[in-house]
Parts: structure tokens; sequence; C-alpha cells
């Protein structure tokens, strides 16, 4: 078995090869030369913390020995060769296999400036170290894109006498993920924490370089400042696919079950595009960590057992900001109701559901985590909006064909969440 | 049969993100202020080891390990 990337996905799908009886030969080709280390704390925790930053390995040498598995680093894929069954390297070498399973992930989109220079991201330990000093010695930097990762950098900095300025095309940053009460909720954070939010207005170029950057805005003014990160999204990392025979679409097309287009083939994690998941309502590539770690050991689990299972883990993600933390299930959808069921919006604790009709499609929580696995639970069975009342204790009078008429106008929310 | 299985958690490791939490909210807890998680309690038993592998697999600091039990 060959895994192509070092990635949490990739991990994940050896031990499911493991779980599900596969005793044969693990091999996992990496790009990068480092170890396999826990990416998220780059944008979560590493940025405000003293001295070298500490990477969490992902897996020890001893684990990896232990199962059997051989991690083979600056190993780029560059090609499949899906008729004598090779993956070719870019040293030259050409990897045998029975089965592959493409964890490539994904990488930041970039911007580069009108001298051709590109954009720092923060992606890598590199990019981090990059970022650090360039805070600490300018104690100025604006972030173009206003993602998760963006807004976590903006929260990590501007609590350490950085002044940050984030620039976003859209008025309100996280609206489809957070749904619109939440994300508003995360917008007054910022503005209250001292972060300059530039919304509704694109970049239309940037020049200049460290020390001195010049953004041309959309709406004709030009801001300066010392340092730009770009943080826009991401892009599978499919591109060594092309010619292979392997169906893509902005990301390798798999099934329920994690099969690519050609026998043999199987992809997980953000490089794969999902043709069909019960809580997502078109294909699309989830970029989540726990959905790495769900799939590659669903996939895992389906090669080794020669089996077929659909994969239906429920999307979740977190995050952190100015010591709040967010946590959401499943997916809202255009047109979702937002119902507040614990707390209020500006207070530190919150949960919001979202739903239409009688479909429950996703919850979001501010620091009431420990409601959430009921939600989950509903989520992953396919739960209704009655239900989910019924898990809050919510006594408010209940439609059965429309969403439901908040109770109390001082204790419930009730917005159209809109796709952004 | 298959009895209780301890709950490792590394403090040095953890870094609060709080997924476990959400996994399994009567065993673990990420209090206010606390840069790590804590346990309610450090077993679980049979009927509860799916949880505490998924919550085992889902930390991004790879800070929790379990350990089975004579029963």
């Amino acid at each position: 078995m060959v895994i192509v990337g070092a990635s949490a996905a990739g991990l994940s799908a050896a031990d499911g090869l493991r779980e599900g009886g596969y005793d044969g030969r693990i091999v996992i080709l990496g790009d990068e030369q480092h170890e396999p280390y826990d990416r998220p704390t780059l944008s979560k925790k590493l940025l405000v913390s003293q001295g070298e930053p500490q990477l969490h390995a992902l897996r020890t040498p001893e684990r990896l020995e232990a199962d059997g598995v051989t991690l083979l680093l600056g190993h780029r894929a560059v090609g499949l060769d899906v008729d004598r069954h090779y993956v070719v390297t870019e040293n030259g070498d050409a990897v045998p296999w029975d089965a592959v399973i493409i964890t490539t992930g994904s990488r930041p989109r970039t911007l580069v400036t009108t001298e051709a220079e590109t954009l720092p991201v923060l992606r890598t330990p590199a990019d981090l170290g990059l970022l650090r000093e360039a805070a600490a010695r300018y104690g100025q930097v604006t972030l173009i894109g206003a993602g998760l990762i963006g807004l976590e950098i903006a929260s990590s900095l501007s609590g350490h006498h950085v002044e940050v300025t984030v620039i976003n095309d859209l008025e309100l940053p996280l609206r489809n993920i957070l749904g619109e009460p939440v994300a508003e909720q995360v917008r007054e954070l910022h503005r209250r924490h001292g972060v300059d939010l530039l919304l509704g207005v694109s970049v239309e170029s940037v020049s200049g370089g460290p020390g001195s950057y010049s953004v041309q805005l959309s709406d004709g003014s030009t801001h300066r400042t010392s340092f730009v990160l770009v943080g826009i999204g991401v892009e599978a990392n499919d591109e060594w696919l092309d010619g292979s025979g392997v169906a893509l679409d902005a990301g390798v097309v798999v099934d329920a079950a994690g099969r690519a287009s050609v026998p043999g083939v199987w992809a997980a994690g953000d490089v794969a595009r999902l043709l069909s998941h019960p809580s997502l309502p078109e294909s699309t590539r989830v970029e989540h960590w726990t959905h790495a770690i769900e799939h590659g050991r669903h996939v895992g689990l389906n090669v080794a057992r020669g089996s077929h299972a659909d994969y239906a883990a429920v999307p979740y993600f977190w995050t952190e900001q100015y010591g709040r933390r967010f946590h959401g299930y499943g997916r809202i959808r255009p047109g979702d109701t937002a119902q507040l069921v614990e707390g209020a919006l500006d207070e530190e604790e919150y949960l919001v559901l979202y739903g239409s009709g009688e479909k429950l499609h996703a919850v979001v929580s501010c620091g009431c985590v420990r409601s959430l696995r009921g939600y989950r639970k509903l989520l992953e069975r396919n739960g209704t909006w009655r239900e989910a009342l019924d898990l809050t204790g919510h006594t408010a009078p209940i439609h059965t064909t429309s969403p439901p008429t908040p109770a109390d106008a001082t204790t419930n929310v009730r917005k159209n969440v809109e796709a952004s | 049969m298959t009895g209780q299985v301890e709950i490792l958690l590394d403090t040095n490791l953890c870094n609060g993100y709080g997924v476990c939490v959400t996994i399994m909210p009567d065993v673990f807890d990420t209090p206010a202020g606390s840069p790590v998680a804590v346990l309610l309690r450090d077993r679980v038993e049979a009927d509860e080891t799916d949880d505490l592998d998924e919550a085992i697999r889902a930390c991004p600091a790879q800070a929790l390990a379990k350990r089975e039990l004579a029963s």
C-alpha cells in the first residue's frame, strides 16, 4: 500500500489500514522534510509563544516502526501511473502499489505583488518564523482575507501590541461557517480589540516589500502597511495527477466510500472532493482537521477490508478568538433559520442552532462546549429541528412545517443566513 | 471480557483545544483560564471505548492515550 502525503489524513489512513487488518507493507510519501506535525498549532498557539516554536510530532518514529509504516520524507510525488501501478517521485523513484491512497492535502492560495514577489502565507514552521519576526520588528501586520486562520492570527497578534488590519471582500467574514448572528459577534470582538477591519472591499494590487507595502483597494483607497500576510483559502494539491486518468475537479473526485475514478486509487482528507455526503448539500472538499483524521481512517478501513462503506462523519471545526472557543458541527445552508438556545449573544457563552423546516443542519457554540455532544449525536442520525429543541428543554411553540417562532425576543434570535 | 480502560492525558502535549470535550463532555473539561484539558474521571467503561478512541484520534496535539485494565 502506498499513501501519498504525510498528512494527518495520510497517517490516519495508515492507522485505518492496520485497524482493518491489513498486514502488508505501508509506505507513506511526504514532500516536506519535517516529520509530520500538529499543524493547527501554527495559527492557534505558536504565534505568541516564546522562544523556538515547539512542534508536536503527529507520530513518533517508535510508533511508526511499531505500526510497520515506512515514512519517506522529501519524496514529493510528481506523477501517478495507473496502468503499471507506480507513484513517480521528484527524485525519479517509481514506487509500486497495489492500492494507493492520495492524501496530498491543500495549500494556501497565493497573491503576488506588482513586482512579482509572492506574498507570505501561514502554512509551515518557516512561514510562522517569518510572521513572528515581522510582527516583532514592525509592530504592524495586515491580513488579506478573513477566514478562520486569518482571524485566529489577528486575534493572537492584536493582544500582543501589534497593530492589525484585516481586509476582506465580504461585509461579514465567516458568515458561511458560523452563521450570521455568531459571525457578527466575532466581527465585533475583533473591533473591540482594536483590529482595523476593512470589509466589503477587495484588493486590486499590492506593491512594495517588507517594511513598506501599498495595498490598492477596490474603493479607490490605498492602505499602507509594513507587512502583509495572505489567507484567502486553500486549493487542493492535485496537479501532480493531471493526465493520470484520475478524475479531478478542484480536488480528487471520490465517491462516498473514498474511491477515485480509477480502480485501486482512493483519496482522503482535504484533497478529496466528496461527491455525496449526508451533511453536505453538494460535492465539496472539507478542509477541517477532524475530517482529515476521520476520512483518512475510514478510507484506510475500506481499503483493508475490501469494503465500500459510506463516509458520513458530521463536519466539525473549532477556533479560538480572544480566548473564546467556538465549535461547530454540521454545515449551515443558505436560507437557514438561526435560533439561540443557550446563553445570550452579547455574553461569553451561547449556542445557536441552524436549520430549515423540520431539518437541523448545524450547531455553533461559543463556550457551551459541554452541550455539543447531544446536538452532534442528533446530526449524526439526521435528527429533526423539534428533537433539537427538545434537547434544549426549550418550550417555544413549534410549527411543524416552517421554521420555529422565537418565544421571547430577548433570549432568541432569528435570522436568515445567506451563503457567502 | 473487556474491563475498564484508563485514560492517559499528557499535559505537556495538551494545547487545550477542547476537541475531546465535544466528544466526551463527562470525561474531559477545559475550565476557563486553564491552558490544558482536565480529566473529570480517569477511567471509562468498555461501552465507552469507541468514543474514547475517537477522542484520542481527534486530538491534534496527540496528548491522549489509553491503557487497558485487567478486569
